[in-house]
């Protein structure tokens, strides 16, 4: 597996970013129903997103921050409140921050969990979430 | 409790994942994966949860007119590959009314593929009108 990502021990607790924008298109929501079976929801101000595009938006943003490429061993799990619907058109940005960072037994991988906040073009935060992820460390064999 | 109905990942679905959150090698580098314990490239956790609530949601829920998903946790307790047949299985922890016409509804729930085995489990909180 190539190596171009940052491992367990770049993450000190408190290691912040941020992510570029991605816009919200109707297409996005479109295939994203035809592939998950998820049902159409619209509101007054105009169709919503999937609660869970935009979780899969949110983690697409962490991914291309190109910290995971070939030292994630795996995302092991994640907690979202959704605070404000996201309509097709609305442009998403997230911050995030390393709230946990702890070596398993073997010191081969560690565990990292992100806090993230996911706002809109208007800077109102549409989603909280967790993402814990399980990284490489420097010494490890695999 | 609510069952949706199993559904056999194929490559296709691969796609949703790829498409909004990114490679990441897991689900795309099949050399570089066969090297790992997974053994090959694996589905996206968000994919999995995604189909079974969509599932959830536009079967048994199909005559609310508006669902908003509150909250969300999910932990993944083992892989899903193309060619698993997986199903989501929903326990009511608690229902309350929010106003004359919404309620909120908190669910526990477990993934489970081939019949088995548990890939993941966790909990929802929906609002429908």
């Amino acid at each position: 597996m190539e190596i171009l990502g940052l491992f367990f021990e770049d993450f000190p607790l408190g290691k912040s970013g941020g992510s570029v924008g991605r816009t919200i298109t109707s297409s996005d929501v479109t295939f994203f129903e035809e592939m998950s079976s998820w049902p159409e929801y619209s509101s007054a101000a105009g169709r919503l997103a999937p609660e869970m595009l935009v979780t899969m938006v949110s983690a697409g943003l962490m991914t291309r921050q190109g910290f995971y490429e070939g030292t994630l061993v795996g995302i092991i799990g994640n907690s979202w409140q959704y605070k404000a619907p996201v309509i097709v058109g609305d442009t998403l940005k997230l911050k995030y921050w390393v709230t946990q960072a702890s070596l398993t037994k073997s010191k081969e991988k560690g565990i990292v969990v992100f806090k993230i906040i996911t706002y809109n073009q208007r800077d109102e935060t549409v989603a909280e979430g967790e993402i814990k992820t399980m990284m490489k460390t420097r010494g490890s064999s695999s | 409790m609510l069952e949706t109905e199993e559904r056999l990942f194929s490559e296709r679905d691969l796609l949703l994942g790829i498409l909004w959150e990114g490679d990441a090698q897991l689900h795309t580098n099949r050399p570089g994966m066969a090297k790992t314990p997974f053994g090959s490239t694996i589905v996206h956790g968000n994919s999995v949860t995604s189909m079974v609530l969509g599932q959830l949601l536009r079967v048994h829920f199909k005559s609310a007119e508006k669902i908003r998903i509150r909250e969300l946790t999910v932990n993944y307790l083992a892989p899903v590959h193309v060619g698993d047949a997986v199903k989501g299985v929903f326990v009511l922890e608690e229902s309350h009314k929010i106003s004359d016409d919404s309620k909120m509804l908190r669910m526990n729930f477990e993934i489970l593929k081939n019949q088995q085995t548990r890939v993941s489990q966790g909990s929802v909180s929906i609002e429908m009108e």
